[in-house]
Order: C-alpha cells, then sequence, then structure tokens
C-alpha cells in the first residue's frame, strides 16, 4: 500500500478569489516503509502539501489516495486520518491536559478505544520516545524540559498507532542532543512498526542521512524526487535555487574544485569515509 | 566591557538555579557564541547582559555600569541591542523604515537624523531596497534583519542574539549571519546564543553552558576539540569536525583549526 499523489493542484483564496496556485500539477507515489524527507525554500509548498496527507486541505484538482482512501471523498477521510498521524511545528504548544498520561491518551480516548487498550497504547507511545511511564504520567506537561515537552507531544500522535507519521520540521529549536533522539525515534519506528515517515526538514545533513527518498519542491511543483545521493549530486542546482546541500556534499564539492575527482553522489559521512578508505587508491 | 562576577540566578519557584557561579569577561569587538543544550541557561544569561534579568547574587557591569542600579539601566540599554528569535514578535509597525524610525523617534531624536539614522541601519544590513514595502511580505530572515536595523537605529555598541536564527531557513540564516558578521568586522561586539554548531565556527570565542554552569570557554578550535565535554553537554560538533575527528581516527594527520567544509576539502587534498 502506499501514497498516491496524481495531478494535484491546489490554490488558497481570498476574499472567494483564488490566489496563483501553492501547488502545481504534483505526481508522485510515497511507497509504504519509506522514509520521505522533503525539502524547499520557504514558501515552496511543502507544508501546503502535507496538510493534504489527512485531508486537512482537499483539492478540487487532481487526487490524493492512501492505501486506496481517495481523500477528497468525505466519507474516505475519516479512515486516513486513523492511518496518517500528523506532528506539526512546535507540536508542544498543542499540549493541553493536565497530567502527560492524559494528553498522550486523548487521541486513543476519541477512536473510542476502552480503558485498557488505551492504557497500553499510552505506555506504549511513551516508551517509544524515551519517557520513562512511572517518571512522567502524572506529572504536568507544562513541567518538563523543551525536549520533553516535544517528545509528550509526539507520543500523542504515536498513541493513534499511525501507520504514516507525517512531520513539519520535528526537530526544530531542539538541541543537538534533542534532534539526535528525534532522529532515531522516527529511524525505530520505520524499522520495528513498519511505520512510513514523511519529515519536512531544513536540515539537509538529517536528509542525506536517514531519508530514503527525498521530494524537493520549488515554487509549488516537483523540483526532483529520488534517493538523497542522486538528489545531493545535484548540488549545483539546489543551490541555485536557494537550497542549502549536505555539510559532507559541500567538501566534496571543494574537493572537486581542487582536482579531486569525489564521486558527487557521496553525502554523508558514512559514504565519505568508505571512499576514503577504498576508492582514495584510484583518485 | 561586559563583565559577569560570579552571577547566581534562580526563576521564582524554580528549585535549581537557572545560572550557578557565572564568571566571564567580554572585551569590546568581540564575538562570542553562547552554546547549550535546551535549558542550560544559555538564553538567560543573555538576558543579564542589558538588565532584562537581574542576578540573584552577584554582578553583571555592562561598560562600566551595573545593571542592578536602576539609575544606570537606561545607559545600558542604550549600549546593548537584542533581538529575540521570533521575528513577528519584534516588528511593530506595518512599513520597514516606520519599524525601524521607531525606536529612534521614541527617543526624541531629530527627524533629520533619524532619516540618516534609518539609511544607515538599513544599508547595514542589506534592506535599502526595501524600506518602504510592507513588513508582513518579508520573509523571515528579512524580517529579522529588519528586526536588527531597528537595534543599529539606537546605536548600540553590543549586541545580543538570542537564537535570532532559530526560526528561519538556511537561506535566511546565511543571511542574518552575513549580516552580523560585517557588523562585528565594523567593530559591533556580538554575543550570539545558537543552537546551530555550524553558525560558531568563525567567532572569536565559544561559551559552552551546561546546566546554568559555564563548562568550558575557547576559541572554536579549542571548544571543538574537546569532545567528552560536548558530548556531556549534549552537543554535537559541526559536520566537518566530526568527519575530521573520523580521519584522525583512521590515522590521518588533520590540524585543528579545520573546522568548516572548505577548510576541510583543503587538508584532505592534501593527504591524497
Amino acid at each position: 500500500m502506499s501514497v498516491v499523489v496524481n495531478h494535484l493542484t491546489y490554490a488558497y483564496s481570498e476574499g472567494g478569489k483564488p490566489l496563483p496556485p501553492t501547488l502545481i500539477d504534483l505526481n508522485f507515489t510515497i511507497e509504504e516503509g519509506e522514509f520521505l524527507g522533503i525539502i524547499g525554500h520557504t514558501g515552496s509548498g511543502k507544508s501546503t502539501f502535507v496538510k493534504h496527507l489527512n485531508g486537512l486541505i482537499a483539492s478540487e484538482k487532481g487526487v490524493v489516495t492512501v492505501d486506496g482512501h481517495d481523500l477528497s471523498e468525505k466519507s474516505e477521510r475519516k479512515i486516513v486520518r486513523s492511518l496518517v498521524g500528523m506532528v506539526f511545528q512546535y507540536p508542544e504548544y498543542q499540549l493541553f491536559a493536565e497530567t502527560v498520561y492524559d494528553d498522550v491518551a486523548f487521541g486513543p480516548k476519541n477512536m473510542k478505544c476502552d480503558e485498557a487498550e488505551i492504557k497500553k497504547r499510552v505506555v506504549r507511545a511513551m516508551e517509544l520516545v524515551g519517557l520513562d511511564v512511572d517518571r512522567f504520567s502524572s506529572r504536568s506537561p507544562f513541567e518538563l524540559s523543551g525536549g520533553e515537552r516535544r517528545r509528550a507531544a509526539i507520543a500523542g500522535v504515536l498513541a493513534m498507532e499511525p501507520k504514516y507519521l507525517v512531520l513539519d520540521e520535528p526537530m526544530a529549536g531542539l538541541d543537538p542532543k534533542g534532534r539526535e533522539e528525534i532522529l532515531a525515534l522516527l529511524e525505530r519506528l520505520r524499522r520495528e512498526n513498519g511505520c512510513t515517515i514523511i519529515m519536512i526538514s531544513h536540515s539537509m545533513d538529517d536528509i542525506a542521512r536517514h531519508a530514503t527518498k527525498v521530494l524537493v519542491l520549488e515554487k509549488g511543483s516537483v523540483y526532483l524526487f529520488d534517493k538523497p545521493e542522486i538528489v545531493f549530486s545535484h548540488a549545483e542546482e539546489l543551490m541555485s535555487i536557494g537550497l542549502s546541500v549536505p555539510n559532507v556534499t559541500k567538501i566534496c564539492i571543494e574537493m572537486n574544485r581542487r582536482g579531486v575527482p569525489i564521486p558527487k553522489t557521496i553525502c554523508t559521512e558514512n559514504a565519505f569515509l568508505n571512499w576514503f578508505k577504498e576508492g582514495r587508491k584510484h583518485a | 566591557m561586559i563583565q559577569f562576577q560570579n552571577v547566581t540566578f534562580h526563576y521564582e519557584k524554580s528549585s535549581t538555579p537557572a545560572l550557578s557561579e557565572i564568571n566571564l569577561e567580554i572585551a569590546q569587538g568581540e564575538f562570542i557564541a553562547i552554546v547549550g543544550h535546551n535549558g542550560s541557561g544559555k538564553s538567560t544569561l543573555a538576558k543579564h547582559i542589558n538588565g532584562l534579568l537581574l542576578p540573584t547574587s552577584g554582578s553583571v557591569i555592562v561598560c562600566g555600569y551595573d545593571t542592578k542600579n536602576e539609575n544606570d539601566i537606561l545607559k545600558i540599554r542604550q549600549q546593548v541591542g537584542m533581538a529575540f528569535q521570533n521575528p513577528d514578535n519584534q516588528l511593530v509597525t506595518t512599513i520597514v523604515e516606520e519599524d525601524v524610525a521607531f525606536g529612534p523617534e521614541n527617543l526624541g531624536i531629530a527627524s533629520e537624523e533619524i532619516r540618516a539614522r534609518v539609511d544607515r541601519a538599513l544599508s547595514s544590513v542589506g534592506m535599502t531596497q526595501y524600506a518602504e514595502s510592507a513588513v508582513h511580505n518579508l520573509s523571515g530572515g528579512q524580517k529579522q534583519r529588519i528586526a536588527i536595523a531597528g537595534i543599529l537605529a539606537l546605536r548600540p555598541n553590543i549586541l545580543v542574539l538570542d537564537e535570532a536564527t532559530a526560526m528561519l531557513d538556511p537561506s535566511g540564516r546565511e543571511d542574518l549571519l552575513r549580516t552580523v558578521k560585517r557588523l562585528h568586522d565594523d567593530g559591533m561586539t556580538v554575543i550570539m546564543v545558537t543552537q546551530y554548531m555550524e553558525e560558531t565556527v568563525d567567532c572569536d570565542r565559544i561559551v559552552v553552558m551546561n546546566r546554568g554552569r559555564i563548562v568550558c570557554v575557547g576559541t572554536p578550535s579549542e571548544v571543538f576539540r574537546k569532545q567528552d565535554i560536548l558530548e556531556k553537554s549534549n552537543l554535537v560538533a559541526p559536520e566537518a569536525v566530526k568527519v575530521r575527528n573520523e580521519l584522525k581516527n583512521m590515522g590521518f594527520e588533520i590540524p585543528d583549526d579545520v573546522l568548516t567544509a572548505e577548510s576541510l576539502a583543503e587538508a584532505v587534498c592534501l593527504l591524497l
């Protein structure tokens, strides 16, 4: 099963009149189990696109289906919302309950799970995000540190056990360790639970390291859609549209400029070190 | 120019101090980066520089004035400009040049002088062509540059940036950093609180905070050599430094002042 985006075009409107389209004729398929990184300049349509994935926005032009359910059908949206979990920017601003437990339990309660099932899900979600159940359950979300609050908010989404997890800049504002923790969590969800991850991020280093596919949006259109090593081998083009590239890619560009023919597809630390061990003999 | 003398600070209701025994001296014209984990006290420290927060014990002396002395606080704030995280919270009017003029107008400065200051400030941040634009049409990075222009129009000697790049996209961040570096080259003392290690490689000194204490102060090459302190402080070295360290572990000789992609590429090419 997968997410299929077919000729999707979308325009916001102002005072009843449509504005120039934010998304223009998007066509691609996000396969199950993928870690899709979405990159693009501010205003390129990234957030508008992901809002289509659970029907927060519905377009009249084009079709988005999740596991075959068409999001333009109102009756299908409810099913899709049980499949797709959304983590917005600064999700901790949406914490509201008196205790961490109640906050994480809110989703499964709304899904009409019974008490035993709710408890099971809350415990599992808190364990996944690394919040100790005994220590944190009865604490107020507002007493937690920034990183803990972020993880509590994500646990609330995970408790609904989504098959597809969509995250809009989940690492923004966190310290380096906090960022690594979120990324490790996403990797674990994908490997152990088979969860498909769809993540918007400005951190090219993180995208290069973790994504299995990268979608580059530029002015509402698909600019590139490919494996990270292929996408970042187009470094000059990406920079010409105002995007950044992974730091390892920058090192490789500088080496090429100095006459060392290191492949343009090298964009992670590991790939770089491997080349250094194996390939440099030929350089 | 700025002295922290044994500063300890408690937020009300909090049992643990947000700052403990801070001693730090910052010289005129220095570019200082303050880094640390979420909740390490780095923003709390920054807010002491213009007296937004006052020490529970100890003193902060800015340009010879003690921030605890109420009569001097205005003089301190004329010296110290502060920029914060969210660009939308720092702009007060709808048109760019009006926003930049807001500060000097409040000081009752003559209008020709205001005009000159606004023009100068906008040119310092590279936003002259946007003088008459509507603020809401600007990108996040541009808004932050306008917020900084508004500060520059007050002619401070010290600029404090409290995670001013945190909400910007990469090109907005680069824009702002370039602007800040230029201001520093022109003589401004800059104190920059940041979460992004890549932003610190060009500064004079890095201050590493952990649980309210300063655990390390040094030049970028000195600080990024101290893997154990970084790790204990929940920090990660810039990508180029990580690659450099791996290569060193493999037995290659790379100097400690290699901190950027460019300098690493240069060093690596010499190895081949």
